[in-house]
């Protein structure tokens, strides 16, 4: 897979996280293969040709310096808004929302591509920006320019998970950079006085309603929190050690809605239980620690950003997700990495994972 | 290298992580232990549920298992409201145009439902029941093409009696859609006819279908037990085709006609009519599911003047010639004139019966000291209830001695008591089985559904009542009733010899006190009388006076006819006209005894035409169980006809009838026409036209059969 050049003798495949990433794409396509029989379309055979073409690409971005990574990363993050731009005139509405560019074949998602195009712009911008005595505010204008103009977007599509998501990318991107106290407190300020704000403007009805759900489950139990509920059900019937594979009967007996993708946790913990549920939880956090790990290593700033972008993608998306799917956290439909069907989201994640091994294969050469 | 990050940065990052994927992990830990502890214990996953099934209700089948009450599978159609309009609200149409015509699920209701909180909605709705199976696959095919998940066919049983209003008082009914028994012996046997409950422990999914990987329960392994009656049903629908006619003919208000065998007891038609439809159920008012040959009570009148002869003779205060005074037909009892139609001086005792003297009657009657007279009626089988095990039986009156003399001399002949048509009929069988009583025998037994008996029941001996040689001389009398200028000729049978007594009683009516100008016009006999096979009592209430009026006018035709249709179904034969008497190998004395009296023996009695008429008419002396040719049985066409027709037709036939369905024959298994050395199963495929056994016009209820 790592289509690593041979010639270059001091270029180390990544075996760890080649490793991690494999397993948790066989759970992932053992958990959709039982997805696939509660409608009987087979999910996991299309799944498979995605993980194929994230491979693939994974590989080729590995095959390459990051260098070149760097070069194109504001041309990635123009694209990106350019096919986000689209979306308004020729988006596919579904479910209420208008996210997806059709392309035929497939519908293409492009919030997803522009987490990671955000990823290496910011870490671009903020490598080629360096203040070794701490950013001010008005250094910080571009960078909140590059997250603040697709974020709108994306909140208007609407799509509120997706918004979050890549402010807390963003953020914990930020935490590696020197950032001067006061900016830092005006920022915090900024942030919480925007709360009520985007809860009377920014949120669509459905929205605040999934949030008011959450924090009173138990007032609709037929509505917005019956999937939510449901899957709480099936993860809970799953008790320590599972039903054991494809013997699950909450989400096999279609009592989990969206189990494909977003809840697809719920087949895992139904089937395999607690103890699966934190199996897969630990290969999580290793491939995300894996990825700060190769950020500490990273020969220079824009790797470093880069590969914590990465792994905070990735980290972001896990928590978020099984929170949400455990009734910790609001339904805000994120998808959980490697796991969820969809095309999209598998692309995103393998090209993060093409860069973290990219990264990670240079880290001893000296530019 | 290694530039431009700090390890405390780093470590704080990895620790938020470590704490991000710890609190999430709790979260799962939580779910999946502790509260999954508390759903366990409450048995309360969301998709297993104990569902109360019940088997299907036994049938009711007549001596030859012919059904006359079936329960055959259906669908109830159930909507889950809630769930369509939460997850399926996209497919109105679709369900609208589905349910369009069905049920109680009308436009304004889903429409109500489409605008109201989706939580407030309920989770079933009962759309429609008892859709036949063929509908159900339809609708089930539409459904699945239509992705409505939410509207769903859940299996169950509907009751049917497919021969209409056949022996409709006896079986009787159930609640609405095959529930608890109300009537007839769906009544008196509902705990033996209804199937067994399971409790069936399934997994349902989202829209309530069960599992397919759970088994179903075998629910007709389930089956309630099936009760077997010793009714005949072509001689029951014979019965009550004649009775109907005669009824009609001379305009009477009901009728009723009871057939058993002397020496079982045993029932092979009990008839009444007006006709009750099973299928109509509660519809039917609800006083006519009394069976009235059990329910109903009238003075026995002149039919009971054999029970006083047959207590004379037992007490030798006659015998067969024995001249009794009759006062020229007019005299007077405790202040009361009683009279005779015939004015004669003294008629011997035969004659005196044959005749119907009431004088004469209440003669040898007084003879008898009261007490001992009412206790011979009771032997007979009067005041106390028969016990045939349908609802509503009725013990008859019969007052407690002292009597008064008139009390005493209307009881022998006849009045100043109430029988039921049971009980009358089983006194003149007590007569016809050499004065033994029998009770009655309705039930033959109730098998399982591996036809393994639960319950037998057999003959069964009441009491003796007279002696043997009484008996016999009473039948002698009986005899001479039925010829020459005896009352009941017309109850004569070509080639038999009949034993009866005709009847016409005035109907009291115990509001005014006063006897009404209405009559009861009755006959009660037995035959061949020398060795009798079959007791008939045939009673007509209140005939049209102008048409006819007496017993032997009205009834004894009716006895006649019916007499030799059940002579027939048990293979007895007439003796050949021409042969030698002896060669029949019975003997002819009584008939001697009878000729002694130089009365023409066979003189042609107006009825002979009538029953030659009847013999004519088509189906002649038929012997039920004689071989059919082999390969020559065609295999009936019933396409098309309502299944009660159907079944009518095909049992008559010799045929056992499957049902699928309701409603009117679609197919068959063997199709019409084919040839069969013999009659086997004949599989009816039922479809649509859910009313037809209640919906056909009340005239044509007399055309029961082919």
């Amino acid at each position: 897979m790592a289509l690593v050049s041979r010639h270059d003798a001091r270029l180390r495949v990544d075996w760890v996280l080649l490793l991690l990433v494999l397993l948790l794409l066989t759970f992932g396509m053992l958990n959709l293969r039982s997805a696939a029989l509660v409608e009987g379309f087979p999910r996991h055979l299309t799944q498979l040709l995605w993980v194929l073409i994230g491979g693939t690409l994974a590989g080729l971005i590995a095959s390459q310096d990051p260098r070149h990574a760097s070069r194109w990363a504001f041309v990635a993050w123009g694209g990106a808004l350019f096919l986000l731009l689209l979306v308004p005139f020729l988006g596919v509405t579904l479910n209420g929302s208008r996210r997806w560019l059709d392309f035929g074949a497939f519908l293409f998602q492009p919030s997803e591509i522009m987490k990671v195009a955000l990823v290496l712009a910011t870490a671009r911008w903020l490598s080629d920006h360096p203040r070794p005595d701490g950013h001010r505010l008005r250094d910080l204008l571009v960078p909140f320019g590059l997250l603040g103009l697709p974020a709108l977007l994306i909140l208007s599509q609407p799509d509120l998970g997706t918004t979050l998501v890549m402010a807390f990318i963003f953020a914990t991107m930020l935490l590696f950079e020197r950032v001067r106290p006061s900016t830092i407190a005006i920022l915090v300020l900024v942030a919480g006085l925007s709360v009520p704000f985007a809860w009377s403007f920014g949120l669509a009805d459905y929205q605040r309603q999934r949030i008011a759900t959450f924090f009173s489950p138990q007032e609709d139990l037929t509505g917005s929190a019956w999937q939510v509920n449901q899957s709480r059900i099936a993860i809970g019937s799953g008790q320590l050690v599972g039903k054991g594979y494809l013997q699950g009967t909450q989400v096999q007996g279609g009592f989990v809605p969206y189990h494909e993708n977003d809840f697809i946790f719920a087949h895992h913990g139904e089937q395999f239980g607690f103890l699966g549920s934190a199996i897969l939880l630990l290969l999580y956090f290793a491939v995300s620690v894996w990825g700060l790990r190769i950020a500490r290593l990273a020969r220079n700033r824009f790797g470093v950003l880069t590969a914590v972008g990465c792994s905070a993608l990735i980290f972001w998306h896990v928590v978020v997700n099984i929170g949400m799917v455990t009734g910790s956290l609001p339904v805000v439909g994120l998808w959980l990495p490697f796991a969820s069907y969809g095309g999209s989201a598998m692309i995103t994640v393998m090209i993060c994972i093409g860069l973290l091994l990219s990264i990670s294969a240079r880290r001893h050469t000296f530019s | 290298m290694r530039r431009g990050i700090s390890t405390g940065r780093m470590q704080t990052v990895v620790l938020f992580m470590l704490a991000g994927f710890i609190v999430v992990a709790f979260r799962a830990q939580y779910l999946s232990v502790t509260v999954a502890d508390e759903h366990l214990a409450r048995g309360a996953w969301r998709t297993v549920s104990v569902v109360d099934v019940e088997g299907p209700r036994g049938g009711i089948v007549d001596r030859d298992g012919r059904p006359l009450a079936e329960s055959v599978l259906a669908y109830s159609l159930i909507l889950d409201p809630r769930h369509f309009f939460l997850h399926e609200r996209d497919r109105l149409p679709a369900l609208e145009r589905i349910v369009a015509g069905r049920g109680r699920l009308d436009p304004d209701r889903l429409a109500a439902w489409a605008t109201a909180e989706v939580a407030s909605l309920p989770r079933s709705f009962i759309v429609e029941r008892q859709v036949p199976p063929i509908e159900a696959e339809q609708l089930m095919a539409d459904l699945r093409a239509e992705r409505v998940s939410a509207l769903y066919l859940m299996p169950e049983y509907r009751r049917v009696y497919p021969q209409r209003t056949l022996a409709g008082h006896t079986v009787g009914f159930t609640q609405h859609l095959g529930g608890q028994g109300l009537a007839g012996m769906e009544r008196t046997f509902d705990a033996d006819l209804q199937g067994r409950r399971l409790s069936w422990t399934v997994e349902r999914d989202i829209s309530r279908r069960p599992f397919l990987r759970d088994e179903a329960p075998d629910l007709a392994s389930a089956a309630g037990h099936t009760v077997v009656l010793t009714l005949d049903i072509p001689l029951q629908r014979h019965v009550e085709r004649e009775l109907a006619r005669t009824v009609a003919e001379y305009e009477a208000e009901s009728g009723v006609v009871i057939v058993s065998r002397p020496g079982t007891g045993e029932i092979l038609a009990m008839a009444s009519w007006p006709p009750v439809d099973p299928n109509r159920g509660q519809r039917e008012p609800q006083d006519a599911w009394l069976h009235p040959a059990v329910a109903r009570v009238y003075e026995p009148g002149s039919t009971a003047k054999s029970f006083t002869f047959a207590m004379a003779f037992e007490r030798s205060i006659i015998d067969h010639d024995t001249e009794i005074d009759t006062a020229n037909g007019r005299l007077r009892v405790g202040g009361h004139w009683v009279r005779d139609i015939r004015r004669e001086p003294s008629l011997p005792a035969w004659r005196a019966m044959a005749l119907s003297s009431n004088i004469a009657s209440l003669r040898i009657g007084m003879e008898i000291p009261a007490a001992d007279f009412r206790a011979g009626l009771v032997d007979f089988g009067f005041g106390a209830r028969p016990g045939t095990g349908l609802p509503g039986e009725s013990a008859g009156l019969l007052r407690r001695t002292p009597w008064r003399d008139i009390e005493h001399a209307n009881i022998a002949f006849g009045h100043g008591y109430a029988a039921s048509p049971l009980q009358l009929h089983m006194a003149t069988a007590a007569i016809a089985n050499g004065g033994v009583r029998m009770r009655p025998w309705l039930v033959r037994s109730v098998v399982d559904t591996a036809g393994e008996p639960v319950h037998e029941f057999g003959p069964e001996t009441a009491v003796r009542v007279v002696s043997r040689e009484a008996a016999e001389q009473t039948t002698r009398t009986l005899i001479a009733a039925t010829r020459g200028d005896g009352t009941g000729v017309r109850a004569a049978i070509p080639g038999f010899a009949v034993a009866g007594k005709t009847g016409t009683g005035e109907l009291f009516n115990p509001e005014t006190g006063q006897y009404e100008e209405d009559v009861l016009a009755s006959f009660a006999g037995f035959a061949p009388a020398e060795s009798p096979e079959v007791v008939v009592t045939v009673q007509i209430l209140r005939p049209n006076r102008d048409i006819g009026y007496f017993g032997g006018v009205v009834a004894a035709p009716l006895f006649s006819r019916v007499t030799a249709e059940a002579l027939r179904t048990l293979g007895v034969f007439p003796d050949p006209p021409a042969a030698d008497p002896s060669a029949a190998g019975r003997p002819p004395s009584r008939d001697g005894a009878i000729a002694g009296t130089a009365e023409p023996p066979d003189q042609p009695a107006p009825s002979d035409a009538d029953v030659l008429d009847q013999l004519a008419e088509g189906q002649g002396p038929v012997v039920f169980d004689a071989p059919r040719p082999r390969g020559s049985m065609r295999v009936p066409d019933l396409l098309g006809l309502p299944a009660w027709q159907a079944v009518a037709r095909a049992t008559d036939e010799g045929w056992d009838v499957e049902l699928e369905g309701a409603g009117r024959v679609a197919s068959q298994q063997p199709p019409p026409g084919e040839r069969t050395p013999e009659p086997g199963t004949l599989v009816l495929l039922l479809t649509g036209d859910h009313d037809s056994p209640q919906g056909a016009a009340p005239e044509s209820r007399a055309e029961v059969g082919p």
